[in-house]
C-alpha cells in the first residue's frame, strides 16, 4: 500500500478521519507506548491512539512512581519464593522469571537512553530496597510517573511511530478481508475516525470502576470491552475487586510505601488495624484491604492513617516521588504526617486485581488473530496471581507486555495482507453502532448517564455485594445490571463529550458482569476473591485461571452472560514470549 | 476540582485543553474574539493538575477537593479529616442519606 497514512473524508454529514497503518495502538499509557517504540522500531508503519494525550493519560502517567528492578547479582530465588506465597498459587515461576528478566533488561536499555528515574550522584539508575505490599525482598526502582510518560511519548515517536491525541475507540473488528477496522471519534473536534490496520495492540487500560484515585477516571474498561467486541475471552475477573487506601482530603496513594516507612492504619479507638486482624507488617494489599472494610463494617471506623511514625527524611522523600499527590496535600493545608487524618478505601478494580483480556502466551496474542493484549487491558495472572495489588509489578508487566506485544504485532502486521479498502460495509455497521447513542439536538441525558454511572459503580464498590461475596448477593447486583445496559441503550446522549462518557458506561457494564459471573464461578476464597459461603482455598482450585466468555454478542441489545470455565495453569505454552525471543532476533 | 481560568493570563495555546486527561477544558471565543481556554464539563475534573502543569502563564488554578465521592464511600468531609469526629464510616448503600440511584432503576 502507498497510499498516505491519513485521508479526510465525510460519512453521513459527518466529518471522516480515516488513518492506515500496519500496527494500531489502542492507548498511550506505559504499555501502548513501549508497544508503538517496539513495533516502529520493526519498521511497521505504527499509529497510537489514546483517550488523552498519549503519555499524559491513563494511569501511567499517575503511578506512585515504583518499579521492580533485579539485577543479575540479586537472590532471585529469594524473590521467586516470597512471590508464589504472596499470588496464592496463580502465579506461574516460569512468567514471573521471564518478565523480572525482560524488565530489567528495558529498563536498562531506558535508562542509558536517558530515561526519568531515581539516580545515584554517579547518574546510575539508583534501586532502594523497601519492605513493603507483602514482601521483605524487593529491589525496586524510583521514577516520576509524569515525566516517565512523557520520555515514552518520545520514544515512541524517536521510532517513528506517530500519534492521534484525544481519539477514542469505540468499535473494534476484525475484518474477512484481513486486518481491523477501528472506529471512534475525536470528541473535541465532533469528528469520526475510522483506522485500518493489520494488527493491533490493545493497550486502553483496566476498569477502575471510575475509582477514587488519581489516573482511574479515563479508565473505564474499555481495554477489556474492545477485545470482547473483536472476540477475544476474559481471563481471571473475580478477582477485581481490589482497594488501596486513599486520604479523604486528597487523593494520596502509596499505602504501602507509606506503611513500610511506619504508617500505622488505626481505626476509632486508636488500635492499629493490621494488628488486630492478626496481619503482619508489610501486609499483602488485599489483607489491608479486608482489615480496613471490616473495621468500617463493624462500626470501628472511621480509620485514619497515622504517619507521625514516618521520619522527617523519608517524608521528603516521600514527597518528591509523589509530587503531584504533594502539591494537592500541601494546597489542603494539613499537614498529614503530623495530624492523622481520615483514609478511605479507594476502588482499583482490575488495576490491581489482575484480570483481563485473555492471552494466550506472554506476547498479548489474544484468541483473535491479530489482536495483542497488553498492560492492564491484559489478564496478567501468570505474573501477578490472585493477590497482588498496586505495586511494583504493575509497571513492570505494562512496559514487559506493552513490548511484547509490539514485537509480536508487528510480526503478524509483517504477513499480513490486506484486501479491498474504503467504506465498506463491515465499517458502515461499526460507523452507524458508533453513532447510534448521539442524538444532536437532543435534551441532555446526563442526568441519566450520572445514574447509571453511579448505579454500576454501587454494584461493583459495595464490598457488601461484590467484597464480602455471596452467591445471593453477587445475583441480585447482577440483576440490577440488565436494568442499567437496558437503561444505557435506551439513552441517547447530546454531545461528542458524552458520547465518550456512555461507551465508557458500556465498558465498565460488561466489565461488572464479567466479573459477577466469574465470582460466581469460583467457589473458594483466594486472594481479592472472597466467598463468604467459601471461605477457604480449595485445594483443587491451586493453579485453576477462570476464562469468561460472552454467550451472546457484546455489541447486542441484551447484556450478555459469561460462561466461565477452568484452565489449567500448568500448560507450558502459556509462558511463551515467543515474539520476544524469536522476532527480536 | 478545576476552579477558574484566568482569562486575562490565558494566552489560547491550547496546551491545556491538549493534555487534559479527562476533556474537562475546551477553547472558546471571549467577547473580543480571543481564543480563551474555558471549563465546559468540571464534574469530570480528577484534580490531577496536568493542565496548571502545562500551562506556560499559570492562568489555571485547581483545587485540591476532590469531586464528591460515591455513596458506597464514607464522606470526604474535610472537617473530619482534620481528626474531628467523623460519623460511623457508612459502607451500607441506604445507610448514607443518600438515595442510591439504583432502587428507582430497578424498580
Ligand atoms: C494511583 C495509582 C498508583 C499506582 N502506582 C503504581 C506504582 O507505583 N508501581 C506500579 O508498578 N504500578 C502502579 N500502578 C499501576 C500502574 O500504574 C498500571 O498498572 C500501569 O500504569 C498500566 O499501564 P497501561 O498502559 O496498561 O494502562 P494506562 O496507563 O491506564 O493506559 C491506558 C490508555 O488507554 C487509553 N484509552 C482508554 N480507553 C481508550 C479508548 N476507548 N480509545 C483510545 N484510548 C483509550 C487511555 O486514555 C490511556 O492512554 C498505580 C496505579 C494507580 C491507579
Ligand atoms: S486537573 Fe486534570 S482533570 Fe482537572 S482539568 Fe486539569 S488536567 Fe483536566
Ligand atoms: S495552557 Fe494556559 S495559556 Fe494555554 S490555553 Fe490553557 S489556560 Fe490558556
Amino acid at each position: 500500500m502507498t497510499r498516505h497514512w491519513r485521508q479526510a473524508g465525510t460519512w453521513h454529514g459527518y466529518s471522516l478521519d480515516q488513518a492506515f497503518c500496519d500496527v494500531l495502538i489502542i492507548g498511550g499509557g506505559f504499555a501502548g507506548l513501549l508497544a508503538a517504540r517496539a513495533a516502529a522500531r520493526q519498521s511497521m508503519r505504527t499509529l497510537v491512539v489514546s483517550k488523552g494525550f498519549a503519555g499524559a493519560d491513563g494511569v501511567s502517567a499517575f503511578a506512585g512512581g515504583v518499579v521492580l528492578y533485579l539485577l543479575p547479582e540479586d537472590d532471585r530465588e529469594a524473590f521467586q519464593i516470597e512471590h508464589s506465597r504472596l499470588s496464592e498459587g496463580l502465579s506461574h515461576p516460569e512468567a514471573v522469571r521471564r518478565v523480572a528478566e525482560a524488565n530489567m533488561q528495558l529498563l536498562g536499555e531506558l535508562t542509558d537512553a536517558g530515561a526519568p528515574v531515581e539516580r545515584t550522584p554517579e547518574g546510575r539508575p539508583r534501586r532502594r530496597w523497601l519492605p513493603a505490599a507483602g514482601r521483605r525482598y524487593v529491589p525496586r526502582l524510583g521514577f516520576p510517573s509524569t515525566e516517565l510518560a512523557r520520555f515514552l511519548r518520545q520514544e515512541a515517536l524517536r521510532a517513528g511511530a506517530r500519534v492521534l491525541d484525544q481519539t477514542i475507540i469505540t468499535r473494534l473488528q476484525r475484518t474477512p478481508n484481513g486486518g481491523f477496522w477501528a472506529v471512534g471519534f475525536r470528541r473535541q473536534e465532533g469528528m469520526l475516525v475510522a483506522i485500518r490496520a493489520k494488527a493491533v495492540v490493545l493497550a486502553a487500560g483496566g476498569c477502575s470502576w471510575r475509582g477514587a484515585h488519581m489516573g482511574q477516571h479515563n479508565v473505564l474498561g474499555e481495554g477489556l470491552a474492545l477485545g470482547l467486541d473483536a472476540g477475544a475471552r476474559f481471563l481471571g475477573m473475580e478477582f477485581c475487586t481490589s482497594y488501596l487506601a486513599t486520604c479523604s482530603l486528597f487523593d494520596t496513594h502509596g499505602q504501602d510505601v507509606l506503611a513500610a516507612l511506619g504508617g500505622r492504619l488505626r481505626n476509632r479507638v486508636g488500635e492499629d488495624i493490621l494488628e488486630r486482624h492478626g496481619i503482619e507488617h508489610p501486609a499483602p494489599p488485599h489483607l489491608t484491604a479486608f482489615a480496613m472494610l471490616t473495621e468500617l463494617r463493624a462500626g470501628r471506623g472511621p480509620i485514619h492513617f497515622d504517619l507521625r511514625g514516618v521520619p522527617p527524611a523519608a517524608r521528603e522523600d516521600w514527597e518528591t516521588q509523589f509530587h503531584l499527590v504533594a502539591r494537592g496535600l500541601h494546597r489542603t493545608g494539613v499537614d498529614i504526617f503530623e495530624h492523622p487524618v481520615v483514609w478511605l478505601p479507594g476502588f482499583t478494580g482490575s488495576i490491581a486485581g489482575g484480570g483481563g483480556v485473555r492471552t494466550l502466551d506472554l506476547a498479548g496474542t489474544t484468541e483473535v488473530p491479530g489482536l495483542f493484549a497488553a498492560g492492564d487491558a491484559a489478564a496478567r495472572l501468570a505474573l501477578v496471581g490472585a493477590g497482588s495489588g498496586i505495586t511494583f509489578l504493575n509497571v513492570a508487566w505494562a512496559l514487559v507486555s506493552g513490548h511484547w506485544a509490539g514485537l509480536a504485532a508487528a510480526r503478524h502486521a509483517a504477513g499480513e495482507e490486506l484486501s479491498a479498502t474504503g467504506v465498506d460495509e463491515l465499517l458502515r455497521g461499526l460507523l452507524e453502532t458508533t453513532v447510534r447513542p448521539l442524538c444532536e439536538p437532543a435534551p441532555a441525558q446526563t442526568g441519566t448517564l450520572d445514574q447509571l454511572l453511579r448505579h454500576t459503580q454501587m454494584l461493583a464498590v459495595d464490598p457488601e455485594r461484590n467484597f464480602f461475596r455471596t452467591p445471593e448477593r453477587l445475583q441480585e447486583a447482577d440483576a440490577q445490571l440488565d436494568a442499567c445496559w437496558e437503561r444505557l441503550h435506551s439513552t441517547t446522549v447530546n454531545d461528542w463529550h458524552n458520547l465518550g462518557r456512555w461507551y465508557e458506561l458500556r465498558a465498565m457494564m460488561l466489565a461488572t458482569r464479567a466479573m459477577f459471573h466469574s465470582a460466581l464461578a469460583r467457589q473458594e476464597t483466594r486472594g481479592w476473591h472472597r466467598r463468604l459461603d467459601y471461605p477457604e482455598r480449595d485445594p483443587a482450585l491451586e493453579k485453576v485461571w477462570l476464562v469468561a466468555e460472552p454467550t451472546s454478542d457484546p455489541s447486542g441489545e441484551r447484556l450478555p452472560d459469561f460462561t466461565v470455565w477452568p484452565v489449567e495453569l500448568d500448560e507450558p505454552e502459556a509462558f511463551r514470549a515467543t515474539a520476544c525471543e524469536e522476532g527480536a532476533a | 476540582m478545576i476552579e477558574r481560568v484566568d482569562a486575562d493570563r490565558c494566552i489560547g495555546c491550547t496546551l491545556c485543553v491538549k493534555v487534559c486527561p479527562v476533556d474537562v477544558l475546551r477553547m472558546a471565543l471571549d467577547t473580543s474574539g480571543r481564543s480563551k481556554a474555558v471549563i465546559a464539563y468540571p464534574e469530570e475534573c480528577q484534580s490531577c493538575f496536568l493542565c496548571e502543569i502545562y500551562c506556560p502563564t499559570d492562568a489555571l488554578y485547581v483545587s485540591p477537593d476532590r469531586s464528591p465521592l460515591h455513596a458506597v464511600w464514607p464522606p470526604s468531609d474535610t472537617a473530619a479529616a482534620r481528626g474531628t469526629s467523623l460519623p460511623t464510616a457508612l459502607l451500607r448503600e441506604g445507610t448514607s442519606g443518600t438515595t442510591a440511584p439504583g432502587h428507582r432503576l430497578a424498580g
